[in-house]
């Protein structure tokens, strides 16, 4: 219990580190976004909703003489709300709105793609280092080699091959736009198929690191003793390797996810950018590409508590999977 | 007994600089190649190529002798660009490997070395940096940053500031377990200055590990600039293989076909981070010499240079003959010499001999146990089954090994804390002993037959639940003994049963063995550095040195007959005995 | 990422206004054809997902626009065409040019079943002019039904040129159906009620889709559906063309030399309308600073641009010869005065010229090959925008052939935000951006647009089109006279043409560059009907409008 106690404050702290560096981030850097954003709602032709100015004004900042810490209250006010204005580069849909149907795809995107590389580059992994010293050994540089190559690069090569060349898969989006967006057979498969080649841009790129890791931790854990006592027991060579050797490898694997997953984000925005994919990575860099700050703050936040969910459901799941942990430390 | 080659000695403090210098392999080769093919056309191409910008009136002209790489839509060259990008982005990211391993630096070793309220703060502060993703946070200030200002230094300040965390949490972990070491703390005592501590006893052996670092955020470096450049977002009026691969793009490059345009600049890119990625391969093995490579020759199981010898009477039940073992390498280590045993049904064979001696080379040697590059280069091992009669160990196939092992011979290791996986129920381990020799017990019996064992050691059968780390070292060594004689063996090899534990619980453990030994009528082979207590509990006696047997007869002969010197030796290095203790221990029972 | 046209196209569609008459060919041609008849796919260039709002007046239009409204004429600015009759059948000024009398098509309805009437005319226009925010134009008549087809506007001022903007712009919205908004200049629409062709079917982020009206007055079309899509820019346009899942795409493709070959099935046609300069912040008199501020330096740049070279490299060789004059060579080539030093800017480079220019203007170059004067060295940064991929390409390109001629010049990409900001703001030396049309076949518009004092301001404040702060009493004074005089007398006003002519070759407030071919790519094997180089019916671009809907009305399923 005090395993996962720790956990949640920490990443509490966390959660209210992110959102106080995306106070101060636009109150540090020069220039007034907020009359940016003003003017260009004017120029959309919206009249100047002195709700609006407020609300941007706290996500941004303010030239008035309010104290900050007020406006530090009311910018987590706001936060809680989920008010974070409107979108000028999606005018007049408000911020929120379009983070809350841009996420799904992302979510899912990233999620599936994770979930894919990470038990791909374990599993691999686990038998590179099971095999150590044979051939396999040489798959441990050939995927470095696949980890250092840029996403975007890798997106662009595989829509060209496998897209244009080949046609196996569809070039853009996230689904074909004939069909109605729900629960349905023919919207799902037409997501899943649309999803393939960003899934394996990000699985491609990141099983390496996966591999190599688990490939390191499974040759440290091989040398155990009680990998050693699972031999002498004359256990099947399947059983040492998955319930001996690898259940003890995968453990610092998964207490790196956060890494991992840093990277993974970083290169999905670019990919959704390639694929014209409806996801927020796409949505972020169209913030950046029409000074909508509002939108581009918020995508931040939604990105920075997404991951801190993400880690820290990995760690209540190595609570699960490291026994060690629920009790003592 | 972790340490099964003298390679594998963790490099003392002292050795800690002559260490550093990466072993030469294959990987090391091609990747130092890769890397300083590629700096050196970063540094050196552009003095040999043209100028980068010169236009000309075709573009898109395919590699020829005028232009290897072709040229671009406007008709530059595509090789003097990417001399120039490839400057560029080596700049980047030497520049964000510098300030971000200052930082981690600063934030890991300074932290941990300092400890208290300034660690905790530190650390917390690194963690929170490593869980907000970084790329997203590089864009939104990118993004604020107008791009008037936005230099290569300012990119590179973002790109450190939001990438040294993960790095910062490694050298933390290292600088804490250096921090304990003898010498640090003897530094520390003699009142050296914190920076002179940190300078000279700790930095030189984070190293490799800084060095692994700095090359793992170099890559980042320049992945992520080439993210942003590609995204418009890069440093201003820069020129790195990301804003070539930005102007590529711009152009229709892969849409016309032009893949000498787009493809070299991410080949240099994944090129370049192969190279550097094989290199930090070298340093990581410097750092955890259990990665280097293994000259493991597949399918070589073992060499067998004589046949087994008949074993020498009826109450043999394992007996060795001429083992010798030795471990392949530059220089082989003959570890054990032509080792010649008997070990008699049901009784206790003591081997005693210092550490290195090659005594658990040898018991892993009987079942097989040892690993590359090992090999057992002479000899036999013979063990004369109840049922089965005689069976050449050394010859039996990996099946049969397997079946062998642990039904008829079974082990208790050294350390039972390791011994055991920490991840699985006591309950798991023992059945999954009882899964594999006996699949056709039922669940039941299964679950009976554990607990009973348990019972038969000591140990509440409840314990079942539990997991290794909610056990004592004693109780933790009773699961041990209980998992050897789940299945009752014929031959238990005892390693250091007993010795990483305080002389009460030893005393404990050594009655129970003595009397179950007595109940079930197993031979014990009982492998310890301890002769004096070998004097207790052996039937025979065997004195190992260097390899090989200097000392062989009955527990009597050795203690009041010692032939060699060596044996002589040990007798004395130990406080005589009293006959009492013998006794209590071998009286067994109650206390 | 927006590409270039598209923007110049928007900001076209909302600052154009039209005039004039009559053409045959209407689409009246539609027949009720199969059910599974093909989807027209189109991409405008739209780069962020589509925000609903079918009000034509709203700067967030998403379309609708001739497809489901109307205006009363169509105007074909690429072709000295009649306007083609639409919910107006008739039009006449009388002799000074103060009132428009206009004859409406009897038996329309709106797509809700309502009676379409002089009434719903007249609503539209006074709401116009009531609200500020939707008279971009600068409408300022009175508008009067007469009886049911019959509506007379009164102006205070001779107003022809105000004709075309009023007659070939204006979208006619029911008046029982917009009444009641309280501010049409921003409501969202999301059920448009037009009398087009087309009625909305399905809107999505991504896509939406029109299908064919059945009630349409002119028959119901044979293309039966129509999809926009909302893909992430330029690239992702080419690529989706590549495939074939798009079959009618504005804007810069690759290899679109063969297009035949690069894309089987498909055909473009090029238009040259817009005029691509470099445009100045000229005046500094007006608060315009840098070098460029000095006639000089915009004639050297002139004559150091290799536009032969540029043409190949940036635009594929589309491009076409442009006039200082910013006349269109093809379209208005006898209006073109002959006192110009050049009737066309001239495609190979002359830097033996540009150096004279600088060196009798005081520079001298210095050891750096740049020229300075004062000790001032000439640079200038050049700003474009992120994503308009042949504009960047040509930004570079320029950028080496005036370090050739000793000018230096920084290029800067900036969000298309940013970049408006900067021109509209005065902050700049030197951007690329294209000049545009009026709502007619008429050079007036591009001067008034952007050689006129009215349109322009203070650096720092707003402007209209006129961002270059140009401003000269002789021109403003010609294009006064010109308002007053009735297009057709061509021969009254070839006077005041000529002398705004030969003023903006002098002072050349925007550097002319190349006159940008319009890239039109379209589906020829699964529809026919194109708009093509013998037969510009209409302005070949997706996002022109009302001419897409001419275009639309004309095409059928290949093969039926």
């Amino acid at each position: 219990m005090r395993y996962y106690l720790r956990k949640l404050a920490f990443y509490l702290v966390a959660l209210w580190a992110a959102v106080t560096l995306n106070f101060f981030i636009p109150r540090m850097m020069p220039g007034d976004p907020v009359d940016i954003l003003m003017a260009k709602l004017q120029q959309r032709g919206s009249g100047v909703d002195p709700s609006a100015r407020r609300a941007y004004e706290l996500l941004l900042g303010t030239d008035s003489d309010e104290p900050l810490f007020r406006q530090y209250l009311s910018y987590l006010g706001n936060l809680v709300r989920g008010d974070f204005g409107i979108s000028v580069s999606d005018f007049p849909t408000p911020v929120s709105t379009v983070i809350a149907t841009s996420l799904p795809w992302t979510v899912a995107l990233v999620g599936i793609a994770t979930v894919l590389a990470v038990l791909f580059g374990i599993t691999l992994g686990v038998f590179v280092g099971w095999r150590r010293g044979t051939w396999l050994d040489s798959l441990v540089p050939a995927t470095t080699v696949l980890s250092a190559v840029p996403y975007f690069w890798l997106a662009l090569i595989l829509v060209a091959v496998l897209g244009s060349a080949l046609g196996w898969f569809p070039l853009l989006g996230g689904y074909d736009v004939v069909l109605t967006p729900g629960w349905n057979a023919d919207f799902l498969g037409s997501a899943l198929y649309h999803g393939v080649l960003p899934a394996l841009t990000i699985v491609v790129s990141s099983v390496g690191g996966w591999l190599l890791g688990t490939r390191n931790m499974m040759v440290s854990a091989m040398a155990e003793d009680y990998v050693l006592t699972a031999r002498a027991k004359g256990l099947r060579e399947g059983r040492v390797m998955i319930w001996y050797a690898a259940r003890n490898a995968v453990l610092p694997s998964v207490a790196g996810f956060a890494i991992s997953l840093g990277f993974v984000v970083a290169g999905s925005i670019v990919t959704e950018q390639v694929f014209a994919y409806p996801g927020i990575g796409s949505k972020l860099l169209q913030a950046v590409q029409n000074n909508d700050y509002a939108l581009m703050q918020a995508i931040f936040l939604v990105i920075t508590v997404a991951v801190l969910a993400a880690n820290l459901a990995v760690d209540l799941l190595y609570g699960i999977i490291d026994p060690r942990t629920r009790t003592g430390g | 007994m972790t340490n099964l080659s003298p390679e594998l000695l963790e490099p003392r403090p002292s050795a800690g600089w002559r260490n550093l210098a990466p072993r030469w392999s294959p990987k090391l080769a091609v990747g130092s190649a890769l890397i300083l093919t590629i700096t050196l056309f970063g540094l050196v191409g552009p003095l040999l190529v043209g100028d980068p910008d010169r236009i000309d009136n075709i573009g898109l002209t395919a590699p020829s002798g005028g232009h290897l790489l072709g040229t671009t839509q406007t008709g530059q060259d595509v090789l003097a660009q990417i001399a120039y990008a490839t400057r560029g982005s080596l700049y980047i990211g030497v520049l964000v490997g510098v300030m971000a391993t200052f930082l981690s630096a600063l934030f890991g070793i300074v932290g941990a070395y300092i400890g208290g309220v300034v660690d905790e703060a530190f650390s917390l502060f690194s963690n929170v940096m490593l869980v907000i993703p970084g790329l997203p946070l590089v864009i939104v200030i990118s993004a604020f940053v107008p791009p008037e200002q936005r230099g290569s230094w300012t990119i590179a300040l973002v790109l450190a500031i939001t990438g040294w965390a993960a790095s910062a949490r490694v050298l933390r972990a290292q600088t804490l377990s250096l921090r304990g070491r003898d010498y640090v703390l003897a530094a520390r005592v003699a009142g050296e200055r914190t920076w002179r501590v940190i300078g000279v006893e700790i930095l030189p052996n984070l190293l490799p590990l800084l060095a692994s670092q700095f090359v793992f955020a170099v890559i980042a470096a320049i992945l992520s600039e080439a993210g942003l450049s590609f995204l418009g977002l890069g440093a201003s009026s820069s020129s790195t293989l990301g804003t070539m691969l930005y102007y590529a793009q711009n152009g229709f490059a892969l849409q016309r076909g032009a893949w000498w345009w787009f493809v070299p600049p991410g080949l240099i890119i994944a090129l370049f981070g192969c190279g550097l990625a094989l290199v930090n391969f070298s340093i990581d093995e410097i750092i955890n010499p259990k990665l280097r490579d293994l000259r493991r020759r597949v399918g070589a199981v073992t060499r067998r240079a004589t046949d087994p010898a008949p074993s020498p009477g009826d109450d043999a039940v394992l007996t060795l003959t001429g083992l010798s073992v030795t471990y392949q390498g530059e220089r082989p280590v003959r570890a054990v010499r032509e080792v010649s045993l008997t070990l008699r049904r049901g009784e206790i064979l003591g081997l005693a001999g210092e550490s290195g001696c090659g005594k658990t080379t040898l018991a892993y040697a009987v079942n097989r146990l040892y690993r590359p590059p090992a090999e057992v280069t002479a000899g036999s091992v013979t063990f004369r089954d109840r049922v089965d009669g005689d069976l050449d160990i050394l010859a039996l196939t990996p099946e049969e090994l397997r079946a062998f092992r642990w039904s008829k011979l079974s082990m208790v290791f050294q350390g039972a804390m390791n011994a055991l996986n920490p991840v699985l129920t006591i309950r798991r381990q023992l059945e999954d002993v009882l899964t594999t020799h006996r699949p056709a017990m039922s669940r039941k019996a299964r679950r009976a037959r554990c607990a009973e064992l348990l019972a038969l050691v000591g140990v509440d059968p409840r314990r079942l639940r539990s997991y290794p780390h909610e056990l004592s070292g004693g109780m933790r060594q009773r699961v041990m003994i209980a998992m050897a004689l789940l299945l009752e063996p014929q031959v238990v090899i005892m390693d250091e049963p007993t010795t990483a534990l305080d002389v009460v619980v030893q005393r404990g453990i050594l009655r129970e063995i003595m009397r179950l030994r007595g109940e079930l009528g197993f031979a014990v082979l009982f492998i310890t550095h301890d002769l004096p207590l070998l004097l207790e509990v052996a039937d025979r006696i065997a004195i190992m040195l260097d390899g090989q047997i200097v000392e062989y007869g009955s527990a009597e002969q050795v203690r009041d007959q010692p032939r060699h010197a060596y044996t002589r030796r040990l007798l004395d290095s130990f406080p005589s005995l009293t006959g009492e203790r013998g006794a209590f221990v071998r009286s067994g029972g109650a206390p | 990422m927006v590409s270039t046209e598209r923007g110049a196209g928007a900001r076209a569609a909302v600052l154009l206004a039209a005039m004039a008459v009559v053409a045959a060919g209407c689409g009246s041609s539609g027949k009720p054809a199969a059910g599974d008849s093909p989807t027209l796919v189109a991409y405008t260039g739209q780069s962020t997902d589509y925000q609903i709002n079918f009000n034509p007046f709203a700067p967030t239009v998403i379309g609708g626009t001739g497809t489901i409204f109307q205006t009363l004429f169509f105007y074909n600015i690429v072709r000295d065409d009649e306007p083609t009759p639409r919910l107006g059948t008739q039009f006449a000024w009388n002799a000074d040019g103060t009132q428009l009398s206009i004859t409406l098509r009897d038996g329309v309805s709106w797509s809700d079943g309502e009676k379409f009437t002089a009434d719903d005319v007249v609503f539209t226009l006074d709401m116009i002019s009531k609200h500020k925010g939707m008279n971009s134009t600068g409408y300022a008549g009175r508008a009067t039904a007469v009886d049911d087809t019959h509506v007379t506007i009164a102006f205070e001022q001779p107003s022809f040129v105000d004709g075309p903007s009023v007659l070939g712009k204006t979208y006619i919205v029911p008046e029982h159906k917009w009444k009641d908004i309280a501010d049409p200049a921003v409501a969202v629409v999301k059920e448009p009620v037009g009398t087009g062709p087309y009625l909305l079917e399905e809107f999505k982020p991504q896509a939406y889709t029109l299908k064919a009206n059945p009630a349409y007055w002119g028959g119901e079309p044979a293309v039966k559906k129509i999809r926009y899509l909302a893909l992430s820019g330029n690239q992702a346009g080419a690529t989706a063309l590549k495939a074939g899942q798009i079959d009618w795409q504005t804007g810069p493709v690759p290899d679109v030399k063969d297009v035949e070959k690069s894309y089987p099935g498909y055909k473009a046609v090029i238009t040259p309308v817009n005029q691509i300069a470099l445009v100045t912040c000229s005046s500094a008199a007006l608060g315009c600073q840098g070098p460029q501020t000095d006639p000089a330096v915009r004639q050297a740049i002139y004559h150091a641009i290799d536009r032969t070279q540029l043409n190949a490299l940036a635009f594929e060789g589309t491009g076409r010869e442009v006039s200082p004059s910013f006349l269109l060579p093809d379209r208005d080539g006898e209006l073109i005065s002959g006192k110009l030093r050049q009737r066309t800017a001239p495609m190979q480079p002359d830097p033996a010229k540009a150096q004279q220019i600088l060196e009798s203007a005081g520079y001298a170059k210095g050891s750096d090959g740049f020229y300075a004067k004062g000790g001032k060295p000439l640079s200038l940064t050049l700003k474009t925008v992120s994503g308009w991929t042949d504009y960047i390409t040509a930004v570079n390109t320029i950028g080496q052939q005036l370090k050739q001629a000793g000018i230096k010049l920084t290029p800067q990409q900036l969000s298309w935000n940013e970049f408006v900001d900067a021109k509209d703001r005065g902050e700049y030396q030197l951007v690329i951006d294209s000049l545009y049309q009026g709502p007619a076949p008429d050079p007036f518009y591009v001067y008034n647009y952007f050689f006129s004092t009215a349109q322009t301001a203070k650096v720092g404040a707003k402007p209209g089109p006129n961002v270059s702060r140009f401003s000269d009493p002789q021109v403003d004074q010609a294009l006064d006279a010109l308002r007053r005089i009735n297009p057709a007398d061509t021969a009254a006003r070839q006077p005041y043409l000529e002398t705004i002519q030969t003023r903006v070759e002098q002072a050349m407030p925007y550097i002319p560059v190349l006159t940008q071919g319009t890239i039109n790519v379209y589906h020829d094997a699964k529809f026919t009907g194109w708009p093509t180089q013998s037969d510009l019916y209409a302005f070949p671009a997706i996002w022109a409008h009302p001419d897409n809907a001419e275009v639309f009305l004309r095409l059928k399923p290949a093969g039926k």
